[in-house]
């Protein structure tokens, strides 16, 4: 039995972090929730639905501020919509303790993809035929430097199957893969960190409802629970993104790193003391 | 960057703020009027009189139908917490179909096609599961 009061501040405290570092934030809210006894199923259906708020909030900003590539974001989805759907359907069908294990490895890659990135400068990138054909580059305006920044996007072929792999982690974890996510923008695509991370938020709303859509059919979807969380997450992320122009980006990148390996060691031991 | 772009862009952010500030207004109110009736602030996942917050399958627009219908018969708290849910999940979907649109007023036919092939996808994910 899990009190609204608390279900609302582990929300609060997931998207404010979750804002922070530009991840969707129910990489913490279900490891949280399963401690708190729930069924990791259930937080998993009801976070799917819930980063949907967090993504269309903050998304909202970023695709005003221009930061957003919508043209790389839809690109992209082609690949990630059909992976949250294979996802989602392998999750209402498998055995549960084996989600523990692969929701552990995948916060790896969410640690992965910001320590990876720390210190990363604007890549150089030679543009193959079909990222030229596609048209993916695009500007942004770099408060911090007061310059117009241009960059272009290479091999969209490549991203492609990553990003089906991003989705199938999405649907079955109930999460935004961000951290994933991220990585194959920047690795595979050269895309510059805040492009990215705000390409990857624009993303992650619409590849959260494919795979909501087959939660809603499972009967593993609470409407309290995911209207709790909704709400949670966006009050959160609406205050992450007041503060976060006060805080050092290494400072926040630190606190969510010691978050990730607390949440790693915790859901691996989960899942071996139900093996 | 061209000012129709940022047209598309703005209109976009629109969309997304609406929605989510009337999804958490609906919730809201809903999960109050709960506690109100109830007097009990423990979120009711199981046992007897939890399974009217569960969504028992079917597919989502029967379910925004049916929510709809619902609230037009009497205001309830599960009516207006599932109000705030429809209404939260409509908000990438519209966003997908906004840049259908623009696209095509741009005419810029390659990503007619992309984005039309998203909308598809998530409209069959919607209408199958």
């Amino acid at each position: 039995m899990i009190d609204i009061a608390v279900a609302l501040l582990s929300a609060v405290f997931a998207g404010f972090i979750g804002s922070l570092v530009g991840l969707g934030g129910a990489v913490i809210l279900t490891p949280v929730l399963t401690f708190l006894g729930l069924d990791i199923r259930i937080a998993i259906a009801a976070s799917m639905v819930a980063i949907i708020a967090t993504s269309s909030g903050s998304a909202s900003s970023y695709v005003k501020d221009g930061l957003s590539n919508i043209r790389a974001a839809f690109y992209l989805e082609m690949f990630t919509a059909v992976g949250a759907m294979v996802g989602a359907v392998i999750t209402s069908r498998i055995n549960p303790v084996y989600l523990y294990f692969f929701f552990a490895a995948f916060l790896g890659t969410s640690f992965y993809g910001i320590f990876g990135r720390r210190n990363r400068e604007l890549p150089e990138v030679k543009q193959d035929g079909l990222a030229r054909w596609l048209n993916l580059e695009g500007s942004y305006y770099d408060k911090p430097t007061k310059k117009e920044i241009r960059y272009k996007l290479t091999r969209p072929a490549a991203a492609g199957p990553g990003m089906f792999v991003a989705g199938v982690a999405a649907g079955m974890l109930g999460i935004g893969a961000g951290g994933f996510k991220v990585s194959i923008h920047e690795l595979v695509m050269g895309m510059p960190s805040k492009v990215s991370t705000a390409t990857s938020n624009f993303i992650i709303g619409m590849t959260a409802l494919a795979g909501a859509s087959v939660y809603f059919s499972s009967g593993l979807l609470y409407l309290n629970l995911a209207a709790t969380l909704g709400i949670g997450t966006t009050v959160g992320a609406t205050l992450g993104a007041r503060v976060l122009p006060r805080l050092r980006n290494q400072s926040v990148k630190s606190l969510f790193l010691l978050v990730l390996i607390v949440l790693i060691v915790e859901m691996l031991c989960k899942g071996a003391t139900l093996l | 960057m061209s000012q129709s772009s940022t047209a598309l862009q703005t209109g976009i952010s629109w969309i997304l703020r609406v929605g989510v500030f009337l999804s958490v207004i609906f919730a809201s109110s809903g999960l109050i009027l709960d506690y109100a009736r109830t007097g009990s602030s423990t979120l009711c996942l199981s046992g007897p009189g939890c399974d009217v917050w569960r969504v028992s399958g079917g597919k989502f627009f029967d379910f925004a139908f049916a929510t709809i219908g619902n609230l037009l018969n009497g205001v309830s708290a599960v009516g207006l917490v599932s109000l705030g849910v429809v209404i939260l999940m409509f908000t990438p979907y519209f966003r997908i179909a906004a840049a259908v649109v623009y696209y095509s007023v741009e005419r810029d036919w390659k990503y007619v096609g992309i984005t039309s092939i998203v909308f598809v996808l998530i409209t069959v994910a919607l209408l199958t599961f």
